[in-house]
C-alpha cells in the first residue's frame, strides 16, 4: 500500500516503538495534485508590447511585518512516503500538516483584528525568550522525542512566560501520552490538569465548549467537548496539550488516510485555534509579570514591628495562582495603613504541618483540590484557635468553587458559607467599599451586580472564613486577566487592605 | 513696428496684464520636412480667453492653411499649418478677426489626440461611448502624437478621461489589413469611418495582447481616414492600435511613418514683443499628488532681461536678471514678467512624465527650494514642506520651517486670505515625531490664528490643536484653558468635541488639579460597553501589539493601538499601562517633552497605581535623557522613598547620573 523510507534519524529510539507507531507516520492530507499542463494555443505570434505607464510614487507607510507569535518546533525524523498510484511525498514528524499555523494565523488575524506570523523553530538555536516568540507549537503523531537539554530549555521558557502547545494532530495516543509524560517529568512532577469548560481558554474570542469530531468521537458527553490538558504557571496556562487533532482543521481539511484518527472538524478546530491565539496574546503580559521573582525591600532585613506573614496553603490543585499579588497588596497596605508586613509568603502544607501557631491562612486555586482528612483537621484546629482563613477563587471558575464548598464542608461540617452582609466592618474599615466593578464576564451573567460579593463562615462568633467566589487577587496585581470572573477597579485593593487590617486586629 | 497695447483686467486672476491685439512671431523648421508643420508660441493673448485667429505666411509667399490646435488661459498655444513650402514662416496671432480670413484647412498627415475629462455613463456599445464623449468636459488638450500607443493621458490626470486620435493612414500596398486594439478600458477603431474592431466596456489590456480584438478591412493605396477612440476609468490606462499588413504573420503597433511626418518648427523671435518669454515645464517631483515642478524660463529672443515670477493671486515675487533660469514652483497660476512683457503662466505637472519621482531631479529641486526659500511665496513653501514630509526629509522640513518662522517674525511674508490653513498645517507638522520643533509650531499656530479671513470653524480647530501642543509639550494648563475657552463647541465635529473634553481634562491636570481631571475624564464617557466581555481581550491584543512594535522599534505602529485605547476609554489617560508604553515611544522618538509631561501627569494623578514605581523610574530616565540631572535625582529619591521594595527601585541602580560613579 505504501512505503515509508526514512531519511534522517534525528535520535535513537526503540525499534519496537517504531513498529507500534509507524502506522501513524503518514501524510495527513491527500496526494498533491499534478500541476496543470500548460495549454498551447493557436496564437503563434508574440504578444503585443504594452506602452509605458506612469510609475507613481505614493507615500504608503511601510506596514511593519506581523509579529512572530508561534514557532513550530522542528523535531523527529523525515521520510519519503510513496503513494499507491506512484509519486512520493516528503513527510516529517514535526510538520505532518505543513499549513496548519499559516492558516491559523490568517484566520486569527481576521477574527481578532491583529496580524501575527509563525515560523519554524529549531530548539538547538532557540533563544527561549517569550517576548520574541510567545508560543511554541509542537505537533505530531508519534512519540515526541526531545533530548533532556531541550526539555530543560522548554521548562525555562515556560517559567519565563512562554506558552507551549502540543497538538496530537491526528489524535494519536503515542504523541499525546508521550507529551504528557515528558511535560510532567520536565516540570518536576507537577501534574497536567484537565482544562474546565468555563476556563477563559474556551471563551476568549468565541465560545468553543461544544465541538464536533468527524470520526472516532470519544464516547458520551466527551464526544462533544474539547479535551485539553494544561500545566498552570501561576494563574496562566504554560503548557497546553490537545489530545485530539487541531492542525488539519486549521488547514480546512480532514485526515483521510488514518482511519483511526481523532480530530476536530474545521469549525471546531478554528474556534479552538483562534482562542488559543487569543489566549497566548491576551495572557502574555500575565506570563511575563508573574514570572518575575518577588522582590524584597531593605526593610525586610529589619524585624517587622507589626509583622503580617502570609501563610499560603499548598494543596493538591494549582495552589500558587497569583504569585506576587499578595505582596503587591501588602506593599500598598504598608503605605496606606502603616502596617509593617513581611512580604515573604510561607507555603504551608496542612496535611504535613501544624497550623495552630498561625494567625492567617490564605488559600487560592483554579481547579479541583483536596485537603484530605489530615489537612481538613488541621485547618479546623487553626480556625478554632482563632485563625482567619481567606479563600480566593482565582479566575472565578466553577470547578474551584465546587471544590472550596466541598472542602470547607469537610473542615466545618456544621457550618455553611453565607454571604457576608454589606454592613460588616470588612466593607467599611478603614476603606469604604460601596459600589464595585466586576469584569464583563461577571456582568454578562449578572448585569446589575455592583456590590461586593464575599461569603464567610462564622466560628465561635467570629468571622474566620472569608471566601471570594470572584477573583479578588487579580485586582491587586494591576494586570488584566481577560475573560476571568474577577473584581475590577480600586475595590480589590481597598477590600484587601480591609482584610489585612481585619486579620491583623483579630 | 505696429504695436497696439491694451490692458485687460483679469478679475479672477487679480492682476493686470498688458496684451496686444495682434502678435507676430517668426519660426523656422527644426529639420525634418513634412507636409504639416507644428509650432508653439507663448502668447499674451491667452491671458484672457478670447477666440484667437491665426495666419501663417511662409517667407516670401502667400498665407497657407493653418489651425490653432490648442489654446488655453496661461498655456502656450499650439498651431499646425501647411508646411509643404519648407520655408520659415511668420505667424500672425490676433484677438480680432483678421482682415483676410484664412481658408478652412485641416492637416492631411499626422495624428491629433484630443482628451476630455470623462463624463459618467456606460460604454458597452459605440452609441453609449458617443454619448459619453459628447457629455465629457472640459477638453484637456489637443496635440500631435506619433502613434496610438499611450499608457497615460498626455493632457491631464490618467484617470477618468476619454480620448480620440484622428489622422490619416498612408497606405502604400493594397490588400487586406487586420487592425487590433489593446486597451484599458474600452476602445473603438475606425478606418474611413468604417468600424473595424472594438473592445468596449471596462477591462484591463492583458486579454487583448495576442490580437483577440481585431477586424479586417481591404484598403487601397492612398490616404485613409483613421480614428481611434478610448475611454479610461481608474487604474492603469492603455490605448494601443496595432495592425497586420497584408501577407504578414505578426501584429505590430502602427508606426508613426504610417500616419505621415509632421515637421516641428521653433520660434526664434516675437516681432511685436521682443521680450516675450517662453517657458517649459521640464519635470516634476510628485508624491500622492503633492507636486513641485521645475520650470525653465527664457526670453524667445535669448537676450538677458529682468524677470519676475509671482503668484497670480498675489504674494512674493522671485526676481532675477538673465537670459534664462530654472525655478521650482508649485502647480498653479503665476504671473511672469520678462522685461516689458507679461504673461499668465499656468503650471501643471508634466502629465506625460512616466516616472513621478527621480532622485536626481529632486536633489536639484530641493537645492533650488532652499536657495530661494527666503523669497518663495507661502504656497510654494507649504507645498515644499508637504513634499518634504512625504519624501521623509525632516531636515528639509526643519530648514524650510526655520525660514518661514523667521520671515513671519520679521514680517517678510505675505499672509493672504488662504494662509491660515497652510500655517496651521505647518504648525501641526512641526509637532510630529521626526521634526519636533514645538516652539516654532507655537509661533505658527499664533500666526495662523491671526491670518485674515480664517474660517471660524478652522480657527477653532487650530485653537484645539494649539491647546494640545501647550498641554503636552509644555504642560501649560493656563494657556491651554485660555485657548479652549475661545472655542465654540458647537462648531466642532463630534470627534473634535471629544478631543476638546479630553484636553480640558488634561489642562486641569497640568494645573495640578488631579481630581478635576479625573472627574472630567469620567464625564466624557467610554465608547465601550462595560458588559462587552471581548473588550478586555481586544484591549490586551492592542497592548501586546504595541509592546511588540516597541520592541522592534516600530514606534509609529505601536502608538496607534495605544491612542485607540485612550480614545475609547479616557480614564486610561491616567493609567500606567498605556502611559508607560507611550512614554517609551516618545522617549524612543526623542519627543522628550511629551514623555516628561505624561509621566509627570501619571506621577501626580495616580500615585497608588500598581505601576507607580515604574512611572517614577521612567520619569527619572526621561529626565536624564532631557539633560535634567537634578530632576532625575530628585525623582530617584522619591522612588526609593515611596517604593523601597519595588523592582523599579532595584533597577534604579542601572541608571548613571552625571557626576556619580
Amino acid at each position: 500500500m505504501k512505503k515509508v523510507l526514512f531519511g534522517m534519524l534525528a535520535l535513537p529510539f526503540s525499534l519496537a516503538l517504531v513498529a507500534a507507531e509507524s502506522d501513524w507516520f503518514v501524510p495527513l492530507g491527500p496526494p498533491p495534485k499534478a500541476a496543470p499542463k500548460s495549454i498551447s494555443g493557436g496564437e503563434s505570434f508574440p504578444p503585443l508590447p504594452l506602452p509605458a505607464t506612469p510609475l507613481r510614487r505614493s507615500e504608503r507607510k511601510r506596514q511593519p511585518a506581523a509579529p512572530k507569535l508561534i514557532g513550530k518546533v522542528v523535531w523527529g525524523e523525515s521520510a519519503a512516503f510513496t503513494w499507491e498510484g506512484g509519486g512520493s511525498t516528503q513527510i516529517a514528524d514535526w510538520n505532518l500538516c505543513p499549513s496548519d499555523l499559516q492558516s491559523l494565523m490568517s484566520k486569527s488575524s481576521k477574527a481578532l483584528g491583529a496580524n501575527y506570523g509563525s515560523e519554524a523553530v529549531n530548539l538547538a538555536t532557540f533563544a527561549g525568550d517569550p517576548s520574541e516568540m510567545p508560543v511554541l507549537f509542537i505537533s505530531g503523531t508519534r512519540s515526541v522525542r526531545l533530548d533532556a537539554a531541550q526539555w530543560a530549555g522548554l521548562r525555562t521558557y515556560v517559567q519565563r512566560g512562554g506558552f507551549v502547545v502540543f497538538d496530537s494532530v491526528a489524535g494519536s495516543p503515542y504523541f499525546y501520552e508521550s507529551a504528557k509524560k515528558a511535560v510532567v517529568e520536565a516540570f518536576g512532577g507537577e501534574p497536567l490538569r484537565q482544562i474546565p469548560l468555563d476556563h477563559p481558554l474556551y471563551h476568549l474570542a468565541m465560545d468553543a465548549t461544544k465541538v464536533t469530531y468527524p470520526r472516532n468521537a470519544p464516547a458520551g458527553a466527551a464526544g462533544q467537548q474539547p479535551d485539553f490538558d494544561g500545566l498552570y504557571i501561576g494563574s496562566r496556562l504554560g503548557v497546553l496539550v490537545s489530545r485530539y487533532g487541531l492542525g488539519c482543521g486549521w488547514d480546512d481539511r480532514e485526515v483521510p488516510l488514518l482511519k483511526q484518527a481523532v480530530y476536530y472538524d474545521v469549525d471546531s478546530a478554528n474556534r479552538l485555534g483562534v482562542n488559543i491565539v487569543a489566549y497566548a496574546v491576551g495572557w502574555a503580559r500575565i506570563g511575563a509579570e508573574e514570572a518575575k521573582p518577588e522582590l524584597f525591600g531593605a526593610q525586610d532585613a529589619q524585624p517587622a514591628t507589626d509583622e503580617f506573614v502570609v501563610s499560603q496553603v499548598v494543596h493538591g490543585g494549582a495552589w500558587n495562582a497569583h504569585p506576587g499579588a499578595f505582596a503587591a497588596l501588602l506593599r500598598q497596605a504598608e503605605r496606606d495603613l502603616a502596617v509593617r508586613a513581611s512580604l515573604k509568603r510561607i507555603a504551608i502544607d496542612p496535611t504535613k504541618e501544624d497550623l495552630t501557631h498561625l494567625r492567617f491562612l490564605y488559600l487560592t486555586g483554579i481547579d479541583d483540590f483536596t485537603l484530605g482528612e489530615v489537612g481538613a483537621r488541621n485547618v479546623r484546629r487553626f480556625l478554632e484557635g482563632g485563625g482567619t482563613l481567606l479563600v480566593n477563587n482565582s479566575l472565578g471558575l466553577s470547578t474551584f468553587d465546587a471544590a472550596v464548598r466541598r472542602e470547607l464542608k469537610a473542615v466545618i461540617p456544621e457550618a455553611e458559607l453565607r454571604a457576608i452582609p454589606l454592613d460588616h466592618p470588612l466593607f467599611s474599615l478603614p476603606n469604604a467599599v460601596g459600589k464595585v466593578r466586576y469584569t464583563p464576564r461577571v456582568l454578562a451573567a449578572q448585569p446589575n451586580l455592583d456590590t461586593p460579593v464575599l461569603e464567610g463562615i462564622v466560628v465561635s462568633g467570629d468571622l474566620r472564613v472569608i471566601y471570594s467566589p470572584l477573583d479578588l487577587e487579580a485586582g491587586w496585581t494591576g494586570l488584566d486577566y481577560p475573560m476571568a470572573r474577577a473584581w475590577m477597579g480600586d475595590a480589590p485593593i481597598k477590600l484587601g487592605e480591609n482584610l489585612v487590617l481585619y486579620v491583623a486586629t483579630h | 513696428m505696429n504695436r497696439r497695447f491694451i490692458v485687460a483686467v483679469l478679475g479672477t486672476l487679480g492682476g493686470a496684464v498688458l496684451t496686444a491685439a495682434e502678435e507676430r512671431w517668426h519660426a523656422v523648421a527644426d529639420g525634418r520636412s513634412g507636409a504639416v508643420g507644428s509650432v508653439r508660441v507663448w502668447s499674451a493673448l491667452t491671458s484672457t480667453k478670447p477666440p484667437l485667429y491665426v495666419q501663417v505666411v511662409p517667407e516670401g509667399g502667400q498665407p497657407v492653411g493653418a489651425k490653432i490646435l490648442w489654446s488655453a488661459v496661461g498655456a502656450p498655444t499650439d498651431i499646425v499649418f501647411d508646411a509643404t513650402s519648407g520655408k520659415s514662416v511668420t505667424i500672425v496671432l490676433s484677438a480680432e478677426k483678421l482682415a483676410t480670413p484664412p481658408q478652412a484647412w485641416e492637416p492631411s498627415v499626422g495624428l491629433v489626440l484630443e482628451t476630455r475629462q470623462r463624463a459618467e455613463g456606460p460604454v458597452d456599445i459605440w452609441s453609449q461611448f458617443q454619448d459619453v464623449w459628447k457629455a465629457s468636459t472640459p477638453t484637456q488638450g489637443r496635440s500631435v502624437v506619433p502613434h496610438v500607443f499611450d499608457g497615460l493621458n498626455r493632457h491631464g490626470s490618467s484617470d477618468n478621461f476619454v480620448s480620440r486620435y484622428d489622422g490619416f493612414l498612408q497606405i502604400e500596398k493594397a490588400g487586406i489589413y487586420t487592425f487590433v486594439t489593446v486597451s484599458d478600458d474600452g476602445s473603438w477603431l475606425f478606418v474611413d469611418q468604417t468600424p473595424v474592431c472594438d473592445w468596449p466596456g471596462w477591462h484591463g489590456p492583458e486579454d487583448g495582447l495576442r490580437g483577440k480584438y481585431s477586424g479586417t478591412i481591404a484598403l487601397n493605396v492612398g490616404r485613409h481616414r483613421f480614428t481611434y477612440t478610448h475611454v479610461q476609468g481608474t487604474g492603469g490606462t492603455v490605448a494601443e492600435a496595432a495592425w497586420k499588413l497584408p501577407g504578414a504573420t505578426t501584429f505590430g503597433v502602427i508606426p508613426p511613418e504610417a500616419f505621415g511626418l509632421v515637421s516641428r518648427y521653433h520660434v526664434d523671435r516675437c516681432v511685436t514683443d521682443p521680450d516675450a518669454p517662453r517657458w517649459e515645464v521640464e519635470g516634476h517631483s510628485r508624491i500622492d499628488n503633492v507636486c513641485l515642478v521645475t520650470v525653465r524660463l527664457r526670453a524667445v529672443s535669448g537676450a538677458a532681461v529682468a524677470w519676475s515670477v509671482a503668484p497670480a493671486a498675489g504674494g512674493e515675487a522671485l526676481t532675477w536678471t538673465g537670459a534664462d533660469a530654472r525655478i521650482v514652483l508649485n502647480p498653479g497660476t503665476w504671473m511672469v514678467t520678462a522685461g516689458a512683457s507679461k504673461r499668465i503662466m499656468e503650471i501643471t505637472p508634466v502629465w506625460s512624465q512616466v516616472i513621478d519621482w527621480d532622485d536626481t531631479r529632486w536633489k536639484a529641486q530641493r537645492s533650488e527650494l532652499l536657495t530661494s526659500s527666503e523669497r518663495l511665496p507661502l504656497t510654494t513653501l507649504t507645498v515644499g514642506l508637504r513634499l518634504a514630509q512625504l519624501a521623509d526629509d525632516p531636515e528639509l522640513t526643519g530648514r524650510l520651517a526655520e525660514v518661514l518662522v523667521t520671515r513671519l517674525k520679521e514680517k517678510k511674508i505675505v499672509i493672504g486670505p488662504s494662509a491660515g490653513p497652510d500655517l496651521g498645517w505647518v504648525a501641526q507638522r512641526l509637532q510630529q515625531s521626526d521634526v519636533r520643533r514645538y516652539q516654532q509650531a507655537a509661533v505658527l499656530f499664533t500666526a495662523a490664528l491671526a491670518a485674515p479671513g480664517l474660517d471660524p470653524t478652522a480657527a477653532d480647530e487650530l485653537r484645539l490643536h494649539h491647546a494640545g501642543l501647550v498641554i503636552h509639550a509644555s504642560a501649560d494648563g493656563a494657556q491651554a484653558e485660555v485657548l479652549l475657552a475661545k472655542i465654540d463647541r458647537q462648531r466642532l465635529s463630534e470627534n473634535n468635541r471629544r478631543l476638546l473634553a479630553l484636553y480640558a481634562a488634561e489642562a486641569r491636570l497640568a494645573l495640578g488639579d488631579a481630581a478635576g481631571c479625573r472627574e472630567r475624564l469620567a464625564a466624557i464617557g467610554e465608547v465601550v460597553n462595560p458588559a462587552d466581555a471581548g473588550y478586555a481581550l481586544r484591549r490586551r491584543l492592542r497592548l501586546e501589539s504595541a509592546r511588540d512594535f516597541i520592541s522592534r522599534g516600530e514606534l509609529d505602529a505601536a502608538e496607534q493601538p495605544l491612542r485607540e485605547i485612550e480614545w475609547e476609554t479616557p480614564r486610561e489617560r491616567l493609567g500606567s499601562e498605556t502611559g508607560l508604553l507611550l512614554a517609551r515611544i516618545w522617549l524612543g522618538r526623542q519627543e522628550l517633552p511629551f514623555a516628561l509631561t505624561r509621566l509627570r501627569f501619571l506621577a501626580l494623578a495616580a500615585p497608588d497605581d500598581p505601576q507607580a514605581a515604574e512611572v517614577l523610574l521612567a520619569l527619572a530616565v526621561t529626565q536624564l535623557a532631557a539633560g535634567d540631572s537634578a530632576g532625575a535625582q530628585s525623582t530617584a529619591l522619591r522612588l526609593k522613598s515611596e517604593h523601597p521594595s519595588s523592582e523599579a527601585t532595584a533597577r534604579l541602580a542601572d541608571l548613571r547620573f552625571p557626576g556619580t560613579k
